[in-house]
């Protein structure tokens, strides 16, 4: 059977691999939108560190000399959303814009001059991130399912637990809950708002960062211009299916992921055209979209006047 | 006087380009009184209180709080003085619990830094009925009746220890019988040794429940009593400077034939749940019809239906034999019908803009004002002057934005242009909110004299006391329906009441 072929173990692994990067920013995504931040310069974040990262480890051959720098690269965009949206009080969206904007030009423009390549640059001495096996997991069925993996997977796992606790158990996370939807009653409590909003921008810019370098440091080691290619908004969208909780982000870009994997399976079944396959995490955004617009019209859905109860 | 002065606001003078808005005022409560704060829209309390706050630097003056002298400019000193302030506009987070919004910030946890959510469950039910009251730990705000949601955040202050409460128009979203109920819980406060400011301007309320008042005017003290050793009248010529009392010139209505016909009318709230659940009322020429009641039980929506801004579920809105509902807003303008809106500055008027540009808003594109989509400054000029004239719009000219006009000023732009029109059907939601005594007779004068013109006037009011003093028939609404029709001259408030909060007979 067919769907037996596609669906096998290769496809679980093939959808974590293909979530996590999507779920990490978005996660990212969710932090800022629950404390009313707009965040769209995720995109140039991602971007930027994966720019960062391969030039650090290509000049120092070290995979963590560019994750160092990747880090700083997501956090240094990220102080530049903070301190246009914050600090000079321009529009968030237009800034991220910006940034984006900024990014694809910026890093475009320093790898045809750095390194004098246009369109991709690849070279034996950029170091990447090797799988790790999971010592536990070692001899256990679970083996196959779960080991082996590079870093974001597991990083994705731990961000999900720990943004959850973060989220609903402690004072910072109901902080950035209330910011986002009212900072009067935040700033009444004594909460500091604007902190509050520059504490999760700094902090997406470190998962957008780490994100970034996993792009370009992890299954391939190579930098392509617009290599992010979307998954900052990709991330942006599975947050608000995912209702900006930090569980609900890592299922939505699930959803994400298996349409990924299943194209990239499909490819090798059915030897589809390549260029369909790239469209389907785009026409996948599409579709949440409309879903999160149903969603919200299902929400006001009038009551109908006669199951109303009236007393 | 031998007790304690738990607040000392000492020559406090407070500047606002352009206006004053506290000048030298001394401001004294005692510990464990009931002192209430009363004064006009625009007499400078809540600057007074937001000073006291910390939410407003005072240009000059000195802040004493138990005797000692403090510096507050930020909330958080005055919270961490025992200073708790419930606004007027309520800082609740909607999908948060009670005890989570009262909790917010600081919230019990252990050495890992995970909040205790019981414990804090436990303390927020404990604090509520050391003080009398009950709280619902799993109920979130949004699903919270208003009288819930003030008492949250009156725990809210008790929670952050507050000695010292400032409630600020605490009554102005509660039925009457609710009010009761606050009054108990502020009883309550007082005996538990809590000292309370409670700002208002329902002088009825201020003899009910402070012990003594301090009356504000044009920013500065008009005058301290004890509320045993004045009266409301006295108040009252503080308040104002001049005797005043609500009441309306007018003689009988002499209804004609029927302009309005309402029946059984549906209507769905922003959210999508019902807010007007089968209303029917009908309007005649010549006579003023009153919608009393607490806001938010479907009077906003009743109004928006009718003028078109909210679509209708059911039901139909007979208007000179026409059904109009569900018409667009600029058709059923065209029928003369005048809308003055409860949202002045959203809704009613673009603040941004000058004088003349509101005036003319619902007349523009008609002759001689323009001609082929071209203005006629000249008609334009010569129109909105006029209506400055007649309506007694105080500006120094029609080309001030509207923004640096009072509220009572802005309402006077709004009548004017609704009533320039010569309309047949006047819909008046809140006409008198945030209007200045003087202001509120000039506006009353003029909804009666549209009846008497042979117009026939919706007005839609919260104040109980201008519902009954202007409208000819009342109906109280109360959760989407009109519960009660009665003649205002032959029911009292306390009757009204009970009307208001669902209670027939």
């Amino acid at each position: 059977m067919e769907w037996i072929e596609i669906f096998d173990l290769s496809i679980f692994r093939s959808l974590l691999r293909s979530t996590a990067p999507i779920a990490i920013v978005g996660m990212a995504a969710a932090m800022c939108s629950a404390a009313g931040v707009l965040n769209i310069g995720l995109e140039g974040k991602m971007l930027n560190a994966a720019f960062a990262g391969v030039y650090a480890s290509y000049t120092f051959e070290s995979v963590w000399a560019g994750f160092t720098a990747g880090i700083i690269a997501g956090l240094l965009t990220a102080a530049l959303f903070g301190l246009l949206s914050f600090t000079l009080g321009a529009d968030e969206v237009l800034a991220g814009l910006a940034i984006n904007i900024f990014a694809l030009a910026g890093t475009t423009y320093l790898m045809r001059t750095i390194f004098g390549q246009a369109g991709f640059f690849s070279d034996p001495r950029i170091v990447g991130f090797e799988p790790i096996s999971v010592p536990f997991l070692r001899g256990t069925f679970l083996e196959p399912f779960l080991s082996d993996f590079t870093y974001s997977v597991y990083l994705m796992f731990v961000l999900a637990i720990l943004l959850h606790t973060v989220y609903y158990r402690t004072r910072l996370g109901t902080a950035i809950r209330a910011t986002g939807e009212n900072p009067e009653a935040a700033e009444d409590a004594g909460i500091n708002t604007v902190r509050i909003k520059w504490m999760v921008t700094v902090f997406s810019g470190l998962l957008a960062g780490i994100s970034g370098i996993f792009l370009s440091l992890e299954n391939l080691t190579m930098f392509t211009e617009g290599m992010s290619a979307g998954k900052g908004y990709i991330g942006l969208v599975a947050s608000s299916f995912g209702n900006n909780t930090p569980f609900g982000t890592f299922g939505a870009s699930l959803f994400f992921g298996l349409g990924d994997a299943i194209g990239i399976r499909l490819q090798g079944v059915y030897e589809l055209d390549s260029r369909l396959i790239l469209m389907i995490p785009y026409a996948l955004t599409v579709v949440v979209l409309i879903l999160i617009g149903i969603r919200q019209r299902l929400r006001v859905r009038p009551v109908p006047i006669n199951e109303s109860s009236i007393e | 006087m031998s007790k304690d002065i738990a607040i000392h606001l000492k020559n406090i003078t407070k500047e606002y380009p352009g206006v004053v808005a506290n000048k030298n005022v001394d401001f004294q409560v005692f510990k464990g009184e009931i002192h209430a704060l009363v004064g006009e829209n625009g007499a400078g309390k809540s600057t007074l209180m937001k000073i006291l706050y910390g939410i407003e630097q005072p240009d000059e003056g000195e802040i004493l709080i138990n005797g000692e002298l403090e510096q507050i400019n930020k909330v958080e000193t005055a919270i961490n003085l025992g200073i708790g302030m419930v606004h007027q506009e309520f800082t609740l987070v909607p999908s948060f619990t009670a005890p989570e919004n009262i909790g917010l910030g600081q919230e019990p946890r252990n050495s890992q830094g995970i909040i205790d959510w019981k414990g804090l469950n436990k303390l927020v039910v404990d604090i509520a009925e050391k003080y009398g009251f009950k709280v619902d730990p799993s109920l979130k705000m949004i699903d919270a009746s208003v009288g819930v949601q003030q008492r949250t955040e009156i725990l809210k202050t008790l929670y952050r220890n507050a000695n010292i409460l400032i409630l600020d128009e605490p009554t102005a979203v509660l039925t009457p019988q609710e009010t009761d109920e606050l009054f108990t819980v502020i009883r309550t406060l007082v005996d538990e040794g809590k000292t309370v400011v409670f700002i208002t301007h329902k002088l009825r309320e201020v003899m009910e429940i402070a012990d003594r008042v301090t009356v504000m005017r044009a920013g500065e003290v008009q005058g301290v009593s004890e509320t045993k050793n004045t009266s409301i009248a006295e108040l009252a010529s503080q308040m104002v400077g001049r005797e005043v009392f609500l009441q309306v010139k007018k003689d009988e209505a002499k209804p004609e034939e029927e302009i309005l016909n309402v029946e059984d009318l549906w209507v769905h709230d922003a959210r999508g749940l019902l807010a007007v659940k089968g209303v029917s009322l009908n309007i005649r020429k010549g006579e003023i019809v009153g919608i009393a009641g607490v806001e938010g039980n479907g009077q906003s929506e009743l109004v928006e239906a009718l003028t078109g801004l909210r679509k209708t579920s059911q039901g139909s809105i007979n208007y000179l034999g026409e059904n109009i509902a569900s018409s667009s807003p600029k058709n059923i303008r065209r029928k003369k019908i005048a809308h003055i809106p409860e949202d002045r500055t959203n809704t009613g008027l673009n603040t941004q803009l000058s004088i003349w540009e509101n005036l003319i808003g619902n007349s523009y594109f008609r002759k001689p004002l323009s001609t082929n989509g071209i203005f006629n400054l000249k008609k334009i000029a010569m129109h909105s002057n006029k209506l400055k004239e007649d309506f007694d719009i105080r500006a120094p000219n029609i080309s001030l934005k509207v923004k640096s006009l009072s509220g009572g000023n802005q309402q006077k732009v709004v009548v004017a242009r609704e009533l320039s029109e010569d309309p047949i059907l006047t819909i008046a939601s809140q006409p008198t909110r945030g209007v200045d005594i003087g202001n509120i007779e000039a506006i009353h004068e003029q909804l009666v004299q549209m009846r008497d013109d042979g117009g026939a006037v919706l007005l839609v009011s919260a104040e109980l006391d201008e519902v009954m003093a202007v409208a000819d028939r009342v109906g109280v609404m109360y959760e989407g329906q009109i519960v009660k029709w009665v003649n205002p001259k032959e029911v009292d408030q306390s009757q009204m009441g009970l009307y208001m909060a669902g209670i027939k007979d």
